[in-house]
């Protein structure tokens, strides 16, 4: 199920004075399977486009194409286009409300018009694939870490079955070993669902490190957009929006302004622990 | 230097009610086990320690929003679970959280940072030297005009800063002020932190999940299952390696690019915290 989105405008208090362009003329097309990460400064207008994303909000102008059709033409495929579409918010721990892990994670599906026994089934299948055995199915939601909390709430989702799923900075306020667990969630149902996912992250080091592309928005305009690579060699045009670059790519300019010879798109502690190891061996 | 901070075999224990195989149970949870922790006037810690680990529940007890379940906490040498020195204690320690949006109150800048000290009837003549003094201590005065909603998140955290510098406290936990922002408004807040606690003196806690943040610090507190498991400089703590791992935490890259190296057999120091210890380490090497 690819996504197109094409010539997509957004004006928040249209024809007011408060009128803020906050989309402009965006467009952008995401492949099956792919995993884009989206980043930008706060208000640059990544979570404006993340919304429409989901049929949240609509465009003032322009469409957004779900496998060649206008998710906004029929107001009745609203609901479809949501199940495929699965979009996790912020802190989206917040939202967890049942008194088991398990009802929890079947509401979404129930409430998409699976049977009991089909939703149990996959809140089931979801809660496995982000490394909840069957000993948390009982438990409140309120008894778990943060962590586990936020996979709980991932599965809530996932349970839904979605094609793509939109995670809106999945890992803020999560401690490390936390953090690395919500990747290897993704990892995994990028390879057993085939899903396609968009992160929208404020951490250089992940999106470096997990992202097939990523999409650099400022002002409400795609600014920057390709592999990691070709995103962080922009150091200087990231820095001017408020963004930076993952650490070890500054430990390499500056060793190699320092006249060694190391390449400068490294973005991973292993990487660059394998560079200086065979230049100092 | 006298005690900003200090606790005495401090306990606190919650319970939690749930349902779990159609009966409800209660269980009891030692969210901080025996405490023993002494922080100086015009220091700057940070607490460090996974989702869980006690951290968050040990910084509200220094602003008396929780109180010990066993032992006492002095704030400022006040004992917190006295109710008399309550607005006393508060006002010696402010807390910044994560969400900047959750501490905003007022429309304008300015009003925002005017609300606590017009809220305990100080003079307006004074609350207008506080308002210009926090503005101006956050670098933040060229918005005190502007619509908090209308800011960077950068600068809505400042501005939430700057309301608790109002109050004039001596002392501010800042509970991972940086988790929701961008890296510019990350580095913003960061260096607002550290320019308060080096020119202003305030005695500055920082709870974070971002270890290069806490390479300034004066001393390093890690919490794990409601236990200090380590307590030292930044030197001594970060570059621990395995151990700092072992409580699910990791160390600045560079530090462990370091360890690595040395673990490879490269003749390498292994307490480097920062980029440019790093570089100047390598160079070195050659």
């Amino acid at each position: 199920m690819p996504i197109e989105v094409s010539h997509l405008t957004h004006l928040y208090n249209k024809g007011t004075a408060m009128e803020t362009k906050a989309l402009d003329d965006i467009n952008l097309s995401i492949n099956d399977g792919e995993f884009v990460a989206i980043i930008g400064h706060t208000g640059s207008g990544k979570s404006t486009l993340i919304q429409h994303l989901n049929a949240l909000i609509k465009p003032t102008s322009g469409k957004i194409l779900l496998d060649g059709e206008d998710i906004n033409a029929d107001k009745t495929k609203l609901k479809y286009i949501r199940q495929k579409i699965g979009l996790v918010f912020q802190y989206p721990e917040y939202q967890l409300f049942e008194i088991t892990v398990l009802k929890d994670v079947c509401y979404g599906p129930i409430n998409m018009g699976f049977s009991n026994e089909e939703a149990e089934k996959a809140a089931k299948y979801a809660l496995k694939l982000v490394g909840l055995e069957e000993n948390f199915y009982d438990k409140s939601p309120f008894e778990l870490s943060g962590g586990q909390k936020r996979r709980v709430a991932i599965a809530g989702i996932l349970a839904m079955k979605p094609k793509v799923l939109i995670l809106d900075e999945p890992t803020a306020g999560i401690d490390p070993k936390g953090r690395d667990e919500i990747f290897s969630v993704i990892e995994r149902m990028r390879s057993e669902m085939d899903i396609t996912v968009i992160l929208v992250s404020h951490s250089m080091e992940d999106v470096a490190r997990y992202a097939d592309r990523i999409v650099v928005i400022n002002d409400g305009k795609i600014a920057l957009m390709g592999t990691p690579k070709d995103v962080f060699s922009n150091i200087e045009q990231l820095e001017s929006m408020g963004l930076a670059a993952p650490q070890t790519s500054y430990l390499m300019r500056e060793l190699r302004d320092k006249g060694f010879d190391v390449p400068l798109d490294v973005y991973t502690v292993e990487e660059s622990t394998e560079i200086l190891y065979n230049l100092f061996k | 230097m006298s005690e900003m901070i200090k606790t005495e075999n401090l306990s606190y224990e919650y319970s939690v009610t749930y349902e779990e195989k159609n009966k409800t149970t209660t269980k009891k949870v030692l969210a901080l086990d025996n405490i023993n922790i002494s922080i100086e006037k015009g220091s700057f810690v940070a607490i460090l320690g996974h989702n869980g680990s006690g951290k968050s529940t040990l910084a509200k007890h220094i602003n008396a929003l929780i109180k010990p379940t066993s032992g006492t906490i002095w704030v400022n040498g006040y004992d917190t679970k006295d109710e008399k020195f309550i607005w006393d204690i508060r006002q010696s320690a402010g807390m910044v959280f994560q969400n900047p949006d959750n501490q905003i109150v007022a429309t304008i800048v300015e009003e925002d940072v005017a609300f606590g000290p017009e809220n305990v009837g100080i003079e307006p003549n004074e609350i207008k030297k506080r308002v210009d003094n926090a503005l101006n201590a956050v670098n933040i005065n060229e918005f005190r005009k502007s619509v908090p909603s209308k800011l960077s998140g950068g600068q809505k955290q400042r501005v939430a800063i700057a309301g608790v510098l109002a109050m004039k406290p001596e002392c501010i936990v800042f509970d991972e002020p940086t988790a929701m922002l961008d890296p510019e408004g990350r580095r913003d807040v960061i260096n607002t932190i550290k320019k308060l606690n080096k020119y202003e003196k305030i005695t500055t806690v920082l709870i974070t999940h971002y270890m290069s943040e806490t390479v300034d610090a004066d001393r390093i507190i890690v919490i794990d299952d409601g236990h200090i498991v380590m307590d030292g400089t930044p030197k001594e703590v970060l570059t621990q390696v395995d151990r700092m791992k072992s409580f699910g935490l990791e160390v600045p890259q560079v530090t462990e690019i370091a360890y690595n190296l040395r673990k490879n057999g490269i003749d390498i120091k292994t307490d480097i915290l920062t980029l440019e210890e790093m570089v100047v380490a390598l160079c070195r090497l050659k």
